[in-house]
Formats: structure tokens, C-alpha cells, sequence
């Protein structure tokens, strides 16, 4: 079975320096219909005015994913961490016993649009930790590149969950075969593509359950760069 | 929780990091708001990071707050200017009454700030910020609910 979940129907939040869209239910956008897939938590779509960000805050117990598609994020943490990210590369958080991070828009000039990813974690209490892994743009073109799971390749997380990125040319294609008792949740981050056939635009995303195949295929003039998380 | 600093170098911003993350390791939910500079008389690059990454703190911050922590760099009075206007904040907030059964705690010089204001008060001996948020976060919570 696919469930859509279409980009206008998402939670939409517009505080002049932060534009957000949400997937799942997240700080003042509740809706108990959409509170996360599996252990998938939350996928928030935001757009960082320049210089703007959030300040210092709390995480305890959860694993907290951020890829950024355009523009560069500055991060400090609780643990001494400070780093810029880009686009091509994954920053992995895993919260643990507690964290206080800020992620801010390290440009003066350009926007931010970034992908924040929550996942709920197997076990309470890890030692908090901080990754990020850099890739080439080739190694998401036409193909599935692992941006985190729980074991080696890319950042791990504390979880039996895997989420891969893909950038597909115009009619260019790529599938992943989905374990039985798995699922698979696909998101939409740019341009257009076609899942099993159906057409989903930008921020549109979709849920699979008792489907054995993701097969995403690029449309349009552009094509379409999707996350896919396989989930128990 | 809300953790409320004064600090010009970075280094108390340590000690109030520090203490959120105990409370957030005592499942307590934070927010940080650093006191503004007397008139803006910071010029470090630490400064002015933080007055771009923190906001000052509001009525709201405090009415919100189960346990509040200040936290101030040793040779810090209650009668440092940058404090004063916060300080004021709590002490009219205290004399309406709406100040509640919330718990307190300083780190560094401001020990005494709290004093007569309602709070009740945490001290660590460790000298753990972190422990001591913790303890605040623990002390709010049971207070809450007895």
C-alpha cells in the first residue's frame, strides 16, 4: 500500500526568519493523523533567512538527522562541536542522556534550505555523539547513497533504520527492494519523479507498507533528488 | 528550566550550557536568554555571536519557567549593571506574587540574588554546572508534583 502525502497538506509554520513545512506533527502544527511514520519522527523542510537560525536548545533521546540542500549551516553543541555544512554532506546527531545544540545560517547573504530528520532511537541513554560525513554529488546520481543506519558506511544511528539519498535525471531510475515486514518512506526534496508509477512533486512524500519495491524515476526537465528511509 | 547568563568571553556560556544540559539530561526542557550587554560594550567575536545566538529574557521566560538559573562570571554583584534590569523583573515579579513554587539556583557570583525572592533554592557543592542542573531539574519536578 502507498499513502501519499501530499506537500500542500503538510504543517506550514512562517516566522519571517524561518519558513517550514512539516511532515509530522512538530511544535505548534498538531495533527494526530501525522505523527510520525514508524520510527520515523519528524521531517521538517525549512528555509534559514541569512544569519538567522536556532538558537542554543535541548535534545535528550533522539536521533537527529540534518541535510541541507542549498546554502550552509553553522552548528556548535553542548560538546564542543563547530562546524559548517553543506550541501553533499549528512550531520548526524545522536542525543542520548542530552544535548544542547544551535544550528545557524552561516551566510550573511543566502538562504538556507535544509531537511531536518528526527528518528526515535532503539535505546534511551547513548553517549551523545556528533557525525558528518561529506560525499561527492556522484555518489547520489542515479544510485542510492546511505546517509545514515546503524552500522558502517555512513553516519550511524541508534536505530534499525536506513536513510538513503538519490538524484535522478529525467527519466533516470533506481529501486530498492523493501524486506518483507519493512517500510519505506520517500520524500520529495527536489524537482519531480514518479514512485511505482505515481507522479510526486517537490515536498510531496509517500508511505509504503506491503510493498516489496520503491522504483523512483525522474520526470520533467530536471528530475527529482528524494530521501528514502527503510524502516522496521 | 530557563538558565539566564551574563557573559562577555564565552566562558560562562560554558558553565550555562553546561547546566542545560543537565537539566535536559534530567528530561527538563530548556531555554537559554544571556543578559544584554551593558549598552552593547562588548566587542569580542564571542560577544557578538552571542548577541546574534541569544535572545535577553522575557516576563514570559520566567512565568514559564518551573526553575530558573542564573548564572554570572564570579566577581559578578547583584549590583552589576547588566543584571539590573532582570533582576528588578524578578523582584517586581516576586512582590505580585507570580513567582509560585519555582526552584532556584546561581552559578557564580550571584548567589544572593535569589535570596528573598521566593525561590526555593538548589546549591551544589560539586561545582558541577552540569550537576547542578540536573538537581534543579529533579528538585523542580518533585515540587511539582507533591
Amino acid at each position: 500500500m502507498i499513502t501519499l502525502r501530499k506537500s500542500d497538506e503538510r504543517g506550514h509554520s512562517n516566522r519571517g526568519w524561518l519558513d517550514s513545512y512539516f511532515s509530522f506533527s512538530f511544535a505548534d502544527y498538531y495533527d494526530p493523523r501525522h505523527m510520525g511514520f514508524r520510527s520515523l519522527r519528524v521531517i521538517n523542510d525549512d528555509r534559514i533567512q541569512p544569519g538567522q537560525g536556532f538558537g542554543p536548545h535541548g535534545h535528550r533521546d533522539m536521533e537527529i538527522i540534518t541535510y541541507v540542500l542549498d546554502g550552509h549551516l553553522l552548528h556548535r553543541d553542548s560538546m564542543g562541536e563547530r562546524h559548517v555544512l553543506g550541501p553533499n554532506e549528512v550531520q548526524t546527531m545522536s542525543a542520548g542522556t542530552g544535548i544542547v545544540h544551535s544550528e545557524f545560517n552561516a551566510s550573511g547573504t543566502e538562504e538556507v534550505h535544509s531537511i531536518q530528520i528526527w528518528i526515535l532511537p532503539e535505546q534511551e541513554d547513548v553517549t551523545p555523539s556528533y557525525q558528518q560525513i561529506a560525499f561527492s554529488p556522484e555518489e547520489k546520481q542515479g544510485r542510492l547513497r546511505l546517509l545514515a543506519g546503524p552500522q558502517g558506511g555512513a553516519t550511524t544511528i541508534h536505530q534499525d533504520a536506513r536513510l538513503y539519498v538519490t538524484e535522478l535525471a529525467a527519466k533516470q531510475s533506481v529501486a530498492h527492494e523493501i524486506a518483507p515486514g519493512r517500510a519505506a518512506w520517500i520524500q520529495v526534496v527536489r524537482g519531480n519523479v514518479t514512485l511505482n508509477g505515481q507522479e510526486l512533486a517537490e515536498g510531496d512524500a509517500a508511505a509504503l507498507t506491503d510493498e516489496t519495491e520503491a522504483r523512483l524515476t525522474g520526470v520533467g526537465s530536471t528530475g527529482g533528488e528524494i530521501l528514502l528511509f527503510d524502516l522496521r | 528550566m530557563l538558565v539566564t547568563f551574563s557573559c562577555e568571553t564565552g566562558d560562562t556560556e560554558k558553565l550555562a550550557l553546561s547546566a542545560a544540559v543537565g537539566a535536559v539530561q534530567a528530561r527538563a526542557a530548556i531555554r537559554l536568554r544571556r543578559i544584554p550587554d551593558a549598552e552593547n560594550s562588548a566587542t569580542s567575536e564571542a560577544a557578538i555571536r552571542m548577541r546574534k545566538e541569544y535572545v535577553g529574557p522575557a516576563e514570559a521566560d520566567i512565568l514559564g519557567a518551573d526553575a530558573l538559573i542564573l548564572a554570572a562570571s564570579a566577581d559578578t554583584t547583584v549590583r552589576s549593571a547588566p543584571w539590573q534590569n532582570f533582576l528588578s523583573l524578578l523582584l517586581r515579579l516576586s512582590s505580585e506574587g507570580r513567582l509560585g513554587r519555582k526552584v532556584g539556583a546561581s552559578i557564580g557570583g550571584l548567589s544572593s540574588a535569589l535570596a528573598g525572592l521566593g525561590f526555593v533554592t538548589v546549591t551544589d557543592f560539586s561545582s558541577d554546572p552540569q550537576a547542578l542542573g540536573r538537581s534543579v531539574a529533579d528538585m523542580a519536578r518533585s515540587l511539582k508534583s507533591s
